[in-house]
């Protein structure tokens, strides 16, 4: 069998793949109260891109076009969705959209985050990674902590900005 | 220390305990601050990043898909579990009662008592699948289709055509398509989720008891009632009937699983060409890659059928493409009447064969019977043998074609069309 040549469709897999976590910060972003949709949402815009591979001009930021379809995929979920389960409105759903930063820094991000979970105390850092596993919620670990789940946000708050701010260190560490 | 109140709503926010007044509040904030939007953006990038690193670590099961005998689906399905791979993380093993696979045929990927994995796509190619759910409900999906289990009781269908039944006990039972969601009130009923090209198009049939259809509306579908739900700009619509025919979605609990020969049909997945084919509204198309596709009811979803149907008002015709000159002396034909339309079909032939896509030879003049549109399962192959021959290029085209017989013979809904073609050795 002889190679076969780059195909736009291949590319294509490349970019998506390198870019999932800033596609995800995006819909996440425009999304915030459903894990879930973000990432079926995510699925959605993987697919639609693969699928316009041909379309996609090389000599354009692959960034700026791969958010404008998953802003549109945002919306259109928006719209299969019940209205009043929306935390946001369309107008704000739209102005994050249109401002969000064309770039891509998740992986300086995710690097830092490991150092900066390593930095927390162990209680922290345990509790801020049960918060996040699959299927938890503040409603249990209040619970399952005898607290209630105002006290137990107001802990994970804590925890969020001990975070931000170590990982803002580490990415602009000459920034005061 | 005392975090400020937008942080707090932030955190609400992404904790899921926000009330609607902190909603407003949070969202007025965010439209007035260019400064809260860019904490906001701070805050969901350390969220975003949570949330993937966690499921990152949750392993979950690649599906893994049969070898696909389309050159574009091939590369399709190559994509797509590299996606799949890339992104599995993002599909959890949840614990709990999930679905049972009781049936499997034709199809290799999946095998009969594997616990499937929630939230994770699953694709098959070919073949049908059934499942059985805790409450009682079965599921008879066939490939191809893309699926995937949400709660216990919902399934999402995102390709593909299915059959749902819901004993006493199992009524709520949801499939989720792109288009809608069902809910089966305590039924039989049938969908067939598919796309125009652009937007979902899913069929439904109510074989028996009452399901609701949740789109942009709720609307309730009783014993005989079929609609297609067709999505738009504008919103959904339910339509009664598409492209002037009415709405059929077969029953796939009452067929029996199709039949091949695998190994001697040389035409299986080679690509086949046509001057032209038929193409209508809301995903009907009928590309002449259809002809050896494998798939044998005469069926399909929208966007997706199993057959070939000529461009409307011609008998049309098309060439298989062996891919190298071979010995053959036999094709088996299995016709169309266009999902049980009765308007569109095959009634007589011409065979021929090439080596240089040039000069053809006819080997073969043959005709077909008017198909039995009422006729349960697949429709019967009928087998042509000619004197043995060399030939790469097989081309058939259709001299006659059978058309509805109660409409005027000028109307514009007829053609020539075939389901599949196999062609042999001997």
């Amino acid at each position: 069998m002889s190679e076969h040549p780059r195909t736009p469709e291949e590319q294509m897999v490349g970019w998506i793949a390198s870019h999932q976590g800033a596609l995800h910060r995006l819909i996440l972003s425009l999304l915030p109260d459903d894990r879930t949709l973000a990432n079926d949402v995510l699925q959605e815009t993987n697919l639609v891109l693969w699928r316009k591979a041909k379309e996609y001009d090389p000599a354009r930021p692959f960034l700026a076009w791969a958010f404008g379809i998953a802003r549109h995929q945002v919306m259109a979920a928006r719209r299969d969705a019940q209205r009043d389960r929306h935390v946001f409105s369309d107008r704000l759903v739209e102005l994050l959209g249109e401002e969000h930063p064309v770039d891509d820094n998740t992986a300086e991000l995710e690097n830092a985050l490991e150092g900066c979970l390593n930095k927390l105390s162990a209680k922290h850092r345990e509790l801020i990674l049960a918060r996040y596993q699959p299927g938890a919620s503040v409603q249990e670990l209040a619970t399952a902590r005898s607290k209630s789940p105002g006290a137990l946000s107001v802990l994970l708050l804590r925890i969020r900005k001990l975070l931000e701010d170590c990982i803002d260190q580490q990415l602009n560490p000459t920034a005061s | 220390m005392n975090p400020d109140p937008f942080d707090r709503l932030i955190q609400s926010l992404f904790d899921g305990t926000l009330d609607p007044a902190g909603r407003e509040a949070l969202d007025r904030l965010l439209l007035e601050s260019p400064t809260a939007r860019e904490q906001y953006r701070r805050a969901t990038a350390l969220h975003s990043a949570l949330i993937r690193r966690a499921e990152h670590e949750t392993p979950a099961k690649v599906p893994t898909r049969a070898a696909l005998r389309f050159a574009n689906r091939k590369l399709l399905a190559l994509a797509a579990l590299l996606l799949l791979s890339l992104t599995a993380s993002f599909f959890l093993l949840k614990p709990g009662p999930s679905a049972r696979i009781v049936r499997v045929s034709g199809t290799s990927t999946l095998t009969k008592g594997q616990p499937l994995p929630v939230k994770t796509p699953i694709d098959f190619e070919r073949g049908i699948l059934e499942l059985s759910f805790p409450s009682g409900a079965e599921v008879v999906l066939e490939g191809p289709c893309q699926f995937r289990l949400d709660e216990a009781e919902t399934l999402t269908v995102s390709h593909g055509r299915l059959s749902v039944h819901a004993p006493p006990g199992a009524e709520g039972f949801r499939v989720n398509t792109p288009g809608g969601r069902f809910v089966d009130l305590g039924t039989r009923f049938g969908l067939a989720v598919g796309s125009d090209g652009t937007n979902p198009v899913v069929l439904t049939e109510v074989y028996e008891g009452e399901v609701e259809v949740q789109s942009s509306g709720k609307t309730r579908l009783t014993k005989g009632e079929s609609r297609a739900l067709v999505r738009e700009k504008s919103g959904s619509r339910l339509l009664k009937a598409l492209d002037a025919e009415p709405i059929r979605v077969p029953n796939l609990a009452l067929q029996p699983a199709s039949q091949e020969e695998p190994g001697r049909n040389l035409a299986l997945g080679k690509p086949v060409t046509s001057p032209g084919y038929c193409i209508r509204p809301h995903g009907s198309v009928f590309p002449p890659e259809n002809l050896t596709d494998g798939r044998l009811d005469d069926t399909g979803v929208p966007g997706d059928w199993s057959f070939w149907l000529a461009p409307d008002g011609e008998n049309g015709g098309f060439t298989v493409d062996l891919l190298a000159t071979t010995r053959i002396s036999r094709v088996s034909l299995q016709n169309t009447c266009n999902r049980r339309i009765d308007d569109r079909g095959t009634e007589s032939f011409l065979l021929m064969v090439s080596n240089d896509d040039v000069h053809y030879t006819t080997v073969l003049e043959g005709s077909l019977p008017r198909l039995d549109p009422g006729a349960k399962g697949s429709f019967p192959f009928h087998d042509f043998s000619f004197p043995s021959v060399e030939a790469r290029h097989v081309k058939l085209v259709v001299t006659s074609h059978y058309r509805n017989l109660l409409r005027p013979d000028d109307h514009p809904n007829q053609g020539g069309g075939l389901n599949e073609i196999r062609i042999f050795a001997e």
